[in-house]
């Protein structure tokens, strides 16, 4: 039985990394590939950024980070900033990896683990400027800051970054999330050096509001070519990925595609376009394991574009998401791992 | 890869499996469904479970699957349909959470982080929650990356504790915030989703009224992303 693919055309990641570089610059390219490069594939998307000069980045979590550091041929930043196990944070020390941190419990546990490993830990401090996840609070910042330089005096720690995530709910509500992130840099600043890389904004922000940009840019969806839910398309940016699957099967209503609601595409996406070679048809129904492409013309083996770029006439991922009220990155990321990751240039 | 503490857990119950594998084939029917990796349980345990329970076949995705399967002695088909009731044998709830055998499968995720929040003070990205009086909250793993889709936010409890808590905020890729309604919670403590034996087993019914999904496609896929663990 054949697989649903998704095609990853190494071309265009590269052009979009060039794009989006062009765009920040001079803040500094994070390329963020947690949940597996974006369910893009880890090793393609390392080895393919390497090609183009990327030298920062991120991981959600330090499984990732550590994965990135093998594929790695040459040396470059690695950042995990999941709150993590003491074993994990011993394994990201011994990697060279950069701990995000955002709680005083957690800054307590890498400094605890780099006096016993003696490795000193680089650290992203993070300051909650209002997302109520991960993060120090403002009024807990300045206690948290000694802590910091006190670990830094001991050689345990040093603090080489602050951020931060913005809710992106308004842009008057990320200027306020601006204005308390440069106030936790002051502070910092005021007992020590100045951390260099000073990273708030993901891929909209740093595309569209280029005023609250620091040293450092975390983004993903905007190099993976997904544009946001409900945004303009991108200059110089289309997606990398298309996700095709097989005819494997004709029958009075049409043709049996082999993808189904259980390889990660929902079922309540029936309705929506796909692209074949002889243009855009509809798809009548999900099922478990295989979907129905309504009309006739098609044949067993013929090919069918689930998103795309459009070329034979399917919908991008951000607007198949649209049409269930989600974003691109859930369409992407909810692919399972029985989706062939095929890299075709 | 490693393991990694930031992903779910799929925990799989090998008594829950023995008894639902035994409830469905009283229940009647010849061959059960392990598609995709039995809906993202492990075919292998599901395999031997239901062979044990004297179900005849499984139907499986491919050739090579049922040629591996049936060194183990299960005897997989590839091309039949399957007869034997997969919300039974997997222990899923119907429509009105309502369920005729134990769930086999509990996603678990862990405490990160707790926070107070004070009256006003929003959660997640477009702050589409704000607390309306002091409480404390608890940054939680697991996101629509892992199945646990984006549409839940606000939408949808967890358990902690043994007591349902209600997701606050947008689910992130791989996180999202829990309202503990004024209790603690320590970091590492563990938080169902769905399943096992607390008010959280029939929660897939309300993820499914919630997304419009099914139940079925809901588990296969939360399966399938999850790290997978059993318990006796």
């Amino acid at each position: 039985m054949s697989r649903p693919e998704l095609h990853l055309s190494s071309e265009q990641f590269i052009a979009n990394i060039e794009a989006v570089r062009t765009r920040i610059s001079p803040s500094v390219l994070m390329l963020v590939m947690k949940d597996d490069a974006y369910g893009h594939g880890i090793t393609w998307a390392v080895e393919t950024a390497q090609r183009a000069g990327v030298d920062w980045f991120g991981s959600y979590d330090v499984a990732g980070g550590v994965e990135i550091r093998r594929i790695l041929q040459r040396p470059a930043d690695v950042f995990a900033w999941a709150t993590s196990t003491d074993s994990e944070i011993e394994e990201a020390l011994m990697q060279r990896i950069d701990l995000g941190v955002g709680t005083a419990e957690y800054l307590s546990r890498v400094i605890s683990r780099a006096t016993v490993l003696g490795i000193r830990a680089r650290v992203h401090l993070k300051i909650d400027t209002g997302l109520h996840r991960n993060g120090v609070l403002f009024e807990d910042w300045p206690a948290t800051i000694d802590a910091v330089r006190e670990a830094e005096e001991a050689g345990a720690l040093e603090l080489v970054g602050v951020w931060s995530h913005l809710a992106e709910a308004s842009d008057a509500e990320d200027d306020d999330a601006q204005q308390v992130f440069l106030r936790a840099i002051t502070t910092a600043a005021e007992s020590g050096p100045t951390p260099q890389w000073q990273h708030l904004t993901a891929s909209a922000a740093s595309w569209w509001r280029p005023e609250l940009r620091g040293t450092l840019s975390r983004i993903g969806a905007f190099c993976y070519g997904i544009r946001s839910a409900d945004g303009p398309e991108l200059e110089g940016v289309l997606p990398v990925a298309e996700l095709t699957a097989t005819v494997i099967d004709v029958v009075d209503e049409g043709a049996v595609i082999s993808i189904g609601s259980f390889d990660g595409l929902p079922s309540t996406l029936a309705g929506m376009p796909v692209g074949t070679e002889r243009g855009t048809r509809i798809v009548a129904s999900i099922d478990l394991t295989t979907s129905l492409v309504e009309g006739g013309g098609l044949e067993v083996g013929d090919r069918v574009w689930i998103f795309g770029t459009g070329a034979h006439g399917e919908a991008t991922a951000t607007t198949l998401a649209e049409r269930i009220d989600t974003v691109g990155e859930e369409i992407l990321t909810r692919l399972t791992a029985r989706v062939r990751r095929v890299a075709s240039d | 890869m490693l393991s990694s503490s930031a992903l779910p857990r799929a925990v799989i119950s090998r008594s829950a499996l023995t008894a639902s594998a035994a409830a469905a084939v009283a229940a009647g029917g010849r061959i059960a469904d392990l598609r995709r990796d039995a809906w993202g349980h492990g075919v292998l345990t599901v395999g031997q479970a239901a062979r044990v329970a004297g179900i005849a076949h499984v139907l499986v995705d491919s050739q090579s699957e049922a040629e591996a399967l049936a060194l183990e002695g299960i005897d997989a088909v590839v091309d039949e349909e399957p007869d034997i009731d997969s919300t039974l044998l997997y222990g899923l709830p119907d429509a009105d959470g309502v369920l005729a055998s134990r769930p086999i499968l509990r996603l678990a995720g862990r405490v990160l982080s707790t926070k107070r929040l004070k009256p006003g003070d929003a959660v997640s990205y477009g702050y589409t929650h704000r607390a309306s009086e002091h409480t404390v909250v608890a940054l939680v793993t697991g996101g629509y990356a892992q199945g646990i889709v984006r549409a839940l936010g606000n939408n949808a409890h967890v358990e902690v504790d043994g007591v349902e808590r209600p997701i606050i905020g947008r689910v992130a890729m791989d996180v999202c915030v829990v309202d503990l309604q004024g209790h603690e919670a320590a970091v590492g403590s563990e938080v169902t989703y769905f399943g096992g034996i607390g008010p959280a087993a029939p929660a897939l019914a309300r993820w499914s009224a919630v997304t419009g999904l099914t139940v079925a496609e809901l588990v296969a896929v939360t399966g399938s992303h999850a790290q997978r663990e059993w318990e006796a």
